[in-house]
């Protein structure tokens, strides 16, 4: 390796660390901020269980973007600052400077499969796991002060919650409880003074009164039909003398198995999948459409790289330090996002093979890097 | 003259670079979004279609109406990334060291960059107040059509609502343009009866908000309940369409409620109506100091990072970067701190917002002074 090259490695190196943690830190605090507003209510120590899983989802999503600004940056600097000129004076052909980051985008798209194939799917189900788990999420919620709480399939205010001495148990005092039974998931609402939370010896939580008025109103009446026949409607009113006590608190709740789907799978698994083919879950389509996205992402540094260091050596020494990196950037965002966005859709959709849609923008990508290389090689 | 040219220099250095460190960030993090939105969009198309959008047009206005939130976000770290960036070049071109030779203090080249950061505090202010809470509510409807849990303008996912006479409301949905409620129930606790305190409930298919009465009439009808302890069953009387429900809580206490969780940025009107509606929640007082606060934090994040990049000659960057992130993370962290005591009532709504700002203002104060000249 020569000197020169060993200089545009370190500072490579040196900006996209420094790049890398800021645009993480950006994408880091908008999914954070994102994760903790869908779950408004629930207590800041189990919103902090929940971001550990975020961390690689937004260095897998950072770190090509990281490397083009670091790539666009540093070579932007070397043009400005004559150096490729200089270069290419003392008869150094441009491939020598484009070597490092070319071979460091090499290296960094090896870690971005490692980091989609393996790492990813990993965060993604644990953090599936983790806000699937809808009995904690009602405990946190119960710090929440305005004495209301809400899940998918359940609506519950109470005046106040007095927590017991295990972990878990507690009564809610005159409570009001929406929910829906029964398979036409007609509302029901309980009212009483008494709503016990309990620990079964399963470790399993379980609710139940003592007592408590169950009130439906007539489902002709209900959300969106029109006003047809104006006068009342009637009012059924029960009494509950016990509520399943045997009634598992999750199920009461709604929470839903976790169901892994194609982006939480690692690609050895993935691969697997896309061998059955069909599956009633998932179609062949939707795993394909999985797999070459994600290979396709993980080329995306070095191609960025390439694109970048071809445009850097088409640039005047003249020209200002950020039309480099606006250069660089603009096709990105203007041709290569574009592409990807349709490609998704039509590939998810079956109306065009997977491969076609997810790679076609990185083959793009590759010609215009490739003939810019070349221009410059030429000249 | 006041503004010179070395200052009209340095000033659009600075605002390229803060354009562009913007347009970046904002276009990374809209990216991010749209690879998680983009599995929606197919589901939500029927709907979209049907509504009379096309999913372009509808992708286009969602991020059209998150831009002005995101830059409220985002603008203060691009300010510090932006000052960095030029800094470190200028110093690097050898672009400092002359001009504070010929006499020109540093302190005299940082101003442009500060006024630039006022200028910037005023702009968010105003913003604040003004745009974002606009297309904060339509961003809000345009979030539910993707995520298919209701038509945009119908709110389903609604908690059950303490209201200021006692009652307890809850309801299937609300539509905040039609300002109706479907599927509404009141209920009371120990209300007075001949028979003594019982618990009594109302049922409304509709509610409607009327002006002229200033109350929520039930259009429809509807059944009010007296629940009887001793026995199965109640006496459920019918009420007339029209009938006054026993609703204190205004339309837009009720939509503000409703979205609280939601909202991309309330404006300080708005605010107010939930501090009043809800005297007990502190979190509100402490929001209404934050919406004037908050803006403040760019201008002292420049005066806290201009001193940390601001070398005449080169400077090690790892170290520089350390420092200034390590000064910006206490600064943050210290700002969490107190909002998190403010919204639990343990502080003054007052010190908890504008403590942290005030103190590292002063501290970038002072660091500003012991700039290289």
């Amino acid at each position: 390796m020569l000197r020169v090259q060993r200089l545009i490695l370190l500072e490579l190196v040196v900006t996209l660390v420094l790049t890398l943690f800021v645009v993480t830190t950006v994408l880091f605090t908008a999914l954070a901020l994102g994760t903790m507003g869908r779950m408004e209510g629930l207590n800041f120590a189990f919103l902090l269980t929940l971001l550990p899983p975020l961390l690689p989802l937004a260095l897998s999503f950072s770190l090509p973007f990281a490397y083009l600004l670091a790539v666009a940056l540093v070579y932007g600097r070397l043009v400005s600052d004559r150096e490729l000129v200089a270069l290419r004076i003392a008869g150094v052909h441009p491939r020598v400077a484009a070597a490092p980051a070319l071979a460091v985008g090499g290296v960094l798209s090896l870690a971005s499969l490692v980091l989609l194939g393996w790492v990813l799917p990993e965060g993604a189900l644990a953090s599936l796991v983790r806000t699937g788990d809808v009995a904690e999420q009602f405990l946190g919620q119960l710090a929440s002060s305005n004495r209301s709480v809400s899940t998918s399939r359940m609506r519950l205010s109470f005046d106040h919650y007095e927590p017991g001495t295990g972990g878990g148990t507690g009564v809610f005092r005159d409570f009001e409880m929406d929910v829906r039974v029964g398979d036409s998931g007609r509302p029901l609402k309980l009212m009483g003074q008494e709503l016990r939370l309990t620990q079964g010896e399963d470790g399993q939580l379980l609710i139940g009164t003592p007592r408590a008025y169950a009130l439906s109103s007539d489902p002709g009446a209900a959300a969106g039909s029109p006003l047809r026949d104006v006068g009342p409607r009637t009012m059924d009113v029960g009494y509950v003398e016990r509520l399943g006590a045997a009634t598992g608190f999750n199920e009461l709740l709604g929470a839903s198995r976790v169901e892994v789907k194609a982006p939480g799978l690692a690609l050895p698994d993935l691969l697997y999948l896309m061998a059955r083919g069909d599956t009633p879950k998932v179609p062949y389509r939707r795993s394909s459409t999985e797999l070459h996205g994600r290979l396709a992402t993980a080329l995306l540094p070095f191609l960025f790289a390439l694109a970048s260091v071809g445009i850097a050596f088409q640039l005047s020494p003249r020209a200002r330090r950020l039309t480099g990196f606006l250069l660089s950037f603009l096709p990105i965002l203007l041709v290569h996002l574009p592409l990807w966005v349709a490609g998704r859709s039509l590939s998810d959709a079956g109306r065009i093979p997977a491969e076609v849609g997810m790679w076609a923008p990185d083959a793009v990508l590759l010609a215009a890097g490739s003939v810019l290389l070349l221009r410059a090689y030429r000249r | 003259m006041i503004f010179r040219r070395h200052d009209r220099y340095y000033v659009r250095q600075y605002l390229t670079s803060l354009c562009a460190s913007l347009a970046f960030l904002s276009a990374l993090v809209i990216v991010f979004d749209l690879a998680d939105r983009i599995d929606d969009l197919p589901r939500a198309a029927k709907q979209i279609l049907a509504a009379g959008r096309t999913p372009t047009g509808l992708l286009l206005e969602y991020y059209g109406t998150l831009l002005p939130f995101l830059w409220m976000k985002l603008i203060p770290f691009s300010a510090l990334i932006a000052a960095g960036l030029v800094f470190t070049w200028l110093a690097r071109a050898n672009e400092l060291s002359p001009i504070v030779t010929a006499g020109v203090p540093s302190i005299r080249l940082l101003a442009p960059i500060l006024g630039v950061g006022v200028l910037l505090v005023v702009g968010m202010t105003v913003a604040r107040e003004t745009v974002v809470p606009g297309l904060s509510r339509r961003h809000d409807d345009l979030h539910r059509v993707f995520k298919r849990s209701g038509r945009g303008d119908r709110l389903t996912d609604v908690k059950h609502l303490f209201d200021r006479d006692g009652g307890r409301v809850s309801m299937a949905a609300y539509l905040p343009a039609r300002r109706r409620m479907e599927g509404a129930w009141v209920t009371f606790r120990g209300q007075p009866t001949p028979a003594g305190p019982r618990d009594v409930a109302y049922q409304f298919p509709f509610l409607d908000w009327d002006d002229a009465t200033g109350a929520w009439l039930a259009a429809n009808g509807g059944t009010r309940c007296v629940l009887d302890p001793r026995e199965s069953g109640a006496d459920a009387t019918a009420l007339p369409a029209g009938a006054r429900a026993p609703v204190a809580m205004r339309p837009s206490l009720l939509e503000l409620t409703l979205r609280q969780g939601t909202a991309l940025g309330f404006s300080s009107d708005e605010i107010s109506t939930l501090a009043d509606g809800y005297p007990d929640n502190p979190r509100f007082r402490l929001l209404l100091h934050q919406q004037w606060a908050a803006p403040v934090g760019t201008f002292v994040l420049l005066l806290l990072g201009l001193p940390m990049v601001y070398r005449l000659g080169r400077a090690n960057v790892f170290r520089t970067f350390g420092a200034t992130n390590g000064l910006v993370a206490a600064y943050y962290l210290a700002d969490a701190v107190l909002t998190d005591m403010g919204s639990r009532g343990a502080l003054n709504p007052v010190v908890a917002a504008w403590a942290a700002h005030v103190v590292f203002a002063a501290l970038g104060t002072v660091l500003m002074s012991s700039v290289e000249t």
